[in-house]
């Protein structure tokens, strides 16, 4: 068994008399995909927000690599690996696609090109292309952001989360609003990112989860019931309980 | 330093933070509920203090004049209400503060053609002008009806606030217009009010002040500025906070012009403290609000629904 | 955010940059500019050649107003930051020069003293970026609204400290005896200040049309969009924003050391916060982000100002009326108005069909 990249240790998180973590130990080993599932409302995106630091935990730590990033920003965390994708795609609207992929790939080491224009750092434009073609972006590379479809627009998050480097990348709902055949074509994406980076996914689409998962966490009202390999998941009495109580 | 004249500083600073108070007070208000960024407001104030002077000299009857001026500036600023503010609430606050910024050129361009250039004194009735002695400190008897009226105007504005229906309706439309709307409030002519009201407020101030050094074109710019200040440091969108704002900023600004001579020549030589000391206490209140902001970015009391970073 | 107001103005979601007022004759206008700009290159031989000294003066004076609104418009345009306390970089750079000025002459303070133009200049910038990397670290916690009347509160700091400034004159201002002295240029003569303008002015455009290209540039154009992003992306917002609010005010206190050689005197007023509204017209004007947007800008204030206050004292009052036409112009107010006036008449003409 592979060390934990990320490791999450007795968080806890209320707002305003809701309790939305309770307790929550988690961690994700390197190499694998970690799911989160659970019932809309347990606090799914609360978590990913409160790893990725956009949200103060009340209590609890997580730790990167065994280093405690509990206290720093987001900016920082992000420097060191942990990497983020939103629920609803968030880009540069008024940016093109390729100057989204540009500001993704120019995170690591940008002070030495500051200076520079946008097209002399060489080293950026390159993998910045690179991911183009692999995406299948290349032809809307001039386009942008806004212009792209929904489709589109989930592949170019995905390539710039890809070109950040990431050591853990928590992907927010990566599925959702795609059709059939994206989702295939997504899901073969993400089972490819794994040679790269440790995956936490949150997802709803079940057939998805059960594919690509190594581990399985399940939140229901803020608390983690149930964690283990899917198939003592889809076993498990109280996720099945939970499940279907709550519809 | 002696307690009669600690004394005496004292009730100026309070005179001073209540009058700041009532112009803070529509500033914040407006803010709060309209979403608007007034830079006209300083107007008001100096309307306040010009229609009063003009009232006493026809009427000859200053307490005239104090009951008027305010309701004639609350009538004068709603056309300004219509045409400049209304179609930009709720905007960006670049488009506001350029578009009040002209107003304020406006307003004072039309006051210089009534009024002229040179400012006009307001003589006081002679019943006010006297000076009573308390522990040893000769009070002008001005001054503290100043603090009396200031005391008694911020009362009745919190209890409006915070105790009756059109407070009631001020605070929903605040917190949810639409919703205030489907309650059938009539937002759009309680838009109207608050601006009247703060615009009277700010008159009120104008009002009192008048007598003490005059009406004049620079009030409208002078007073902005601080009034912004005070709202920024108590939280903007604030009543609450602009009231401790205000009174904080009065008693910093009047005790640093009143000690700070003297406490500077305690460290320095006496001759670089009066160089220095005209200098720091003009900035000190500045000096306040860089301090709370550096501790607290959103001031003192930030509302809960308003003026936060989403 | 607020919640969205459904009122007139509503209608016009908060433009993602300011409108140039001319949109369709956007590349009019840019030829515009940059013809005034040949013009003002040219301006010393064309007043020689036209006998109208008046002018250049009045051209030496736009090339400094465009320059201190090129400062104001890289941060506005670049960064979407809108600062009101602009102005005080223009009195702090005037000082830097005026004050070792008068050392140089009057004596005392030996390590201030001095005529040498590098050192005002140095003075000039260095003070000038001190003064936004102090009021940076505090202002730029906070954004929007905020960051406006922050700004503006610091900028009125300035102008208080100035006034309050009593061995400089206070409130009266200072005197330059002396303009400041570079080897081999002549001060005094009217051209050669002109030129320098000029050349301050060209270095403005020059570093804000580069920065827009460089990477720097597009972080910040990131940082404008969506700024919770960039955190997210790894990038330090902050010091990214800092860093260009420090090199604005850099820049633009070397245009207030300008204006303080051009007038050969200085006064509190060059810092008050009214100046720093007529830079944002001028930016506005022009169109925030536009990078020759300050000279058209610039050069409309100059004209109203100069024309304005010689027909009336009460200039003051079509300038107010033409700042509200603008302000209700960019936020989309008669837009707005306007597809009202249409909505209405339609409905008055259904209602009319449907009473025949």
């Amino acid at each position: 068994m592979s060390a934990a990249v990320l490791e999450v240790r007795g968080l806890s998180k209320t707002f305003g008399g809701l309790q939305v973590s309770r307790d929550i130990h988690l961690d994700v080993r390197a190499g694998e995909i970690h799911a989160l599932i659970g019932p809309n409302g347990a606090g799914k995106t609360t978590l990913i927000d409160q790893i990725a630091g956009e949200t103060r935990p009340d209590a609890g730590e997580i730790l990167l690599d065994g280093r405690a990033v509990t206290g720093m920003s987001t900016a920082r965390r992000v420097r060191l690996g942990l990497v983020r994708s939103y629920q609803v795609v968030r880009l540069f609207d008024d940016l093109s696609v390729m100057d989204n992929l540009l500001l993704a790939a120019g995170r690591v080491g940008f002070l030495s090109c500051l200076p520079r224009p946008v097209f002399s750092c060489r080293a950026y434009r390159e993998r910045a292309k690179a991911a183009l073609a692999k995406h299948d972006l290349t032809e809307v590379a001039a386009l942008s952001a806004a212009a792209l479809s929904h489709g589109q627009r989930r592949l170019l998050e995905l390539a710039m989360v890809s070109l950040m480097r990431p050591r853990v990348l928590l992907l927010d709902e990566p599925l959702a609003g795609l059709g059939p055949e994206q989702r295939q074509a997504m899901r073969g994406r993400i089972a490819a990112l794994r040679e790269q980076t440790a995956i936490l996914l949150v997802e709803h689409d079940m057939d998805a989860v059960f594919a690509l998962a190594d581990r399985i966490s399940v939140l229901v009202n803020g608390a983690i019931i149930a964690s283990g390999d899917p198939q003592s998941i889809r076993t498990n009495v109280e996720v099945q309980k939970a499940y279907l109580g709550h519809g | 330093m002696n307690g009669a004249l600690l004394l005496s500083q004292l009730i100026n600073g309070l005179q001073y933070g209540l009058l700041l108070f009532l112009v803070a007070a529509g500033l914040t208000l407006v803010f709060g509920i309209l979403d608007f960024v007034n830079l006209a407001h300083g107007a008001f104030y100096m309307l306040g203090a010009f229609v009063s002077a003009t009232i006493t000299a026809i009427s000859g009857s200053w307490p005239l004049a104090l009951l008027l001026s305010p309701l004639v500036v609350a009538l004068l600023s709603l056309p300004a209400e219509r045409l400049v503010a209304r179609p930009l609430y709720g905007a960006s606050p670049l488009a506001q503060v350029l578009a009040t910024f002209g107003l304020l050129l406006v307003i004072e361009a039309l006051a210089m053609l009534v009024w002229g250039t040179e400012g006009r004194g307001v003589p006081l009735p002679a019943w006010l002008r006297g000076h009573v002695t308390v522990f040893g400190a000769v009070l002008p008897i001005y001054r503290i009806l100043i603090v009396a009226i200031g005391l008694l105007v911020a009362v009745a504005a919190f209890l409006l606030i915070h105790r009756t229906r059109f407070g009631m309706q001020v605070r929903a439309t605040a917190s949810n217009r639409v919703m205030a709307e489907a309650l059938g409030i009539d937002t759009v002519a309680l838009e109207a009010r608050i601006f009247a009201f703060g615009a009277g407020l700010a008159a009120l101030a104008g009002v009192l002040v008048a007598p003490l050094s005059e009406a004049s074109l620079a009030m409208a710019f002078e007073v902005i500025i601080i009034a912004f200040v005070v709202i920024i440091i108590g939280g903007l969108g604030s009543l609450k906070g602009a009231f401790i704002a205000a009174l904080l900023v009065g008693m910093i600004d009047t005790m640093g012009r009143a000690f700070l001579d003297d406490l500077l020549r305690m460290v320095i030589s006496a001759e670089a403290a009066e160089t220095a000391a005209p200098a720091i206490s003009s900035m000190s209140i500045y000096l306040f609000m860089a301090l709370v902001l550096a501790i607290k970015p959103a001031g003192l009391f930030p509302p809960q629904t308003r003026g936060k970073r989403p | 955010m607020n919640d969205p107001k459904q009122n007139g103005a509503a209608q016009a979601q908060e433009p993602p940059r300011s409108r140039p007022l001319i949109r369709r004759g956007a590349r009019l206008l840019l030829y515009a500019e940059l013809a005034l700009l040949a013009v003002l290159l040219m301006a010393p031989w064309l007043s020689t050649w036209l006998n109208l000294p008046f002018w250049l003066d009045l051209a030496t004076r736009l090339s400094i107003l465009a320059m201190a609104a090129v400062s104001l418009n890289m941060i506005m345009g670049l960064a979407g930051l809108v600062s009101f306390g602009h102005a005080a970089f223009l009195g702090i750079g005037g000082y830097a020069v005026a004050i070792p000025v008068w050392h140089a002459i009057y004596g005392g303070a030996d390590w201030l003293a001095g005529e040498s133009g590098l050192f005002h200049f140095a003075l000039a910038a260095g003070l000038g970026a001190g003064w936004a990397l102090l009021t940076g670290l505090v202002a730029l916690r906070t954004r929007g609204v905020h960051f406006l009347m922050i700004t503006l509160a610091f900028g009125q700091m300035i102008f208080y400290l100035l006034s309050g400034l009593e061995a400089y004159g206070g409130d009266d201002g200072l005197t330059l005896d002396v303009r400041s002295q570079f080897a081999g240029l002549n001060m005094d003569d009217a051209a050669i200040m002109h030129w320098l303008a000029v050349a301050g002015l060209l270095l403005a455009l020059l570093l804000h049309a580069g920065l827009k290209r460089t990477f720097f540039g597009l972080v910040l154009r990131g940082t404008k969009a969506d700024d919770q992003r960039m955190r997210a992306l790894g990038y330090p917002v902050f010091a990214v924003q800092l860093a260009l609010y420090v090199l604005a005010g850099a820049l633009a206190a070397l245009s207030g050391g300008l204006a303080a050689n051009h007038a050969a005197f200085v006064s509190p007023s060059m810092a008050e916060w009214t100046r720093s509204g007529d830079l944002l017209f001028m930016v506005i004007l022009g169109g925030s982000g536009r990078v020759t947007g300050p000279l058209s800008g610039a050069a409309v204030f100059v004209i109203l100002e100069e024309v304005l206050s010689s027909f009336t004292r009460y200039w003051h009052l079509p300038f107010g009326l033409l700042l509200i036409a603008v302000a209700l112009h960019q936020a989309g107010a008669f837009t707005a108005f306007l597809a009202q006036v249409r909505a209405r008449g339609k409905q008055g003409a259904m209602r009319a069909e449907a009473d025949q």
